[in-house]
């Protein structure tokens, strides 16, 4: 969980896709339990990141304004289907998006 | 959180009742101001969204032109669509440390002590990271 925490703040990214294995295997939370709690989470932790984001002149409205827009209603929208979605397949859906993920970073990392 | 039918069990699922609808309507006011600076600036700048301009050009001068608070306020005060939609993303990011202040009260109403200590730590935590952010700029 701490190296989730320092990849988040380094990284910009969620370290969600850390978090929920880590609750899902490790500590055998509930699926929906673990994506919630690590969704609250990283909206504590983006909290202090943005903070510091926002000090340094590094958040621009052009570009966070509708990020932030589409992110909040697309979330609203996930988190009222997390309730009548079966655990099984949000599972698949979590397994899928990480096949993504890594293989966009991979992409961007090597092939720049 | 687990709570029994006694009469605090109930005090205490609507005080968490009553928090969610905060956070609630904090983003959704979020949202609205956010959505209504991105009306205004793009009236204000017509260049962005006729195509005529890139996000790189606009990017280009580096550091964001909104860095602290009373860069913000007048902004707003000056009708910016840019400063406006700053300050929906600052009340956005409010959210979540009003939550953890909440929660303060709501373990300190249920006698929780251990959990009052990691909450304010984590708040201090949290104020801490907003302080020290320019450390270095």
């Amino acid at each position: 969980m701490y190296i989730a925490g320092i990849v988040s703040g380094l990284l910009g990214i969620g370290s969600g896709a850390l978090k929920v294995p880590a609750m899902d295997l490790a500590m055998r939370l509930p699926i929906k339990v673990s994506t919630a709690s690590s969704n609250f989470m990283m909206g504590v932790t983006a909290a202090a990141s943005a903070g510091v984001y926002f000090a340094r002149g590094d958040i621009h409205p052009v570009i966070a304004g509708p990020v932030a827009a589409g992110v909040m209603i697309g979330a609203t929208l996930g988190s009222r289907a997390l309730g009548r979605i079966q655990s099984h397949w949000i599972r698949i859906a979590f397994v899928v998006l990480l096949l993504i993920v890594s293989l966009q970073m991979l992409m961007h990392g090597v092939w720049q | 959180m687990i709570t029994g039918e006694s009469a605090s069990g109930r005090r205490v699922q609507r005080l968490e009742l009553a928090i969610s609808y905060l956070l609630r309507a904090g983003v959704i006011c979020s949202l609205a101001v956010v959505l209504i600076g991105i009306a205004a600036s793009a009236v204000q700048h017509p260049a962005w969204t006729n195509g005529t301009v890139t996000i790189r050009q606009v990017l280009s001068s580096g550091r964001s032109p909104f860095s602290t608070w009373s860069d913000v306020v007048a902004g707003v005060l000056g009708g910016n669509g840019q400063a406006i939609v700053m300050f929906g993303l600052l009340v956005l990011v409010g959210t979540p440390v009003m939550r953890v202040a909440l929660s303060i009260g709501l373990f300190a109403y249920q006698k929780d002590r251990v959990f009052v200590a990691i909450t304010t730590f984590v708040l201090v935590l949290l104020l801490l990271s907003f302080v020290l952010g320019r450390a270095g700029v």
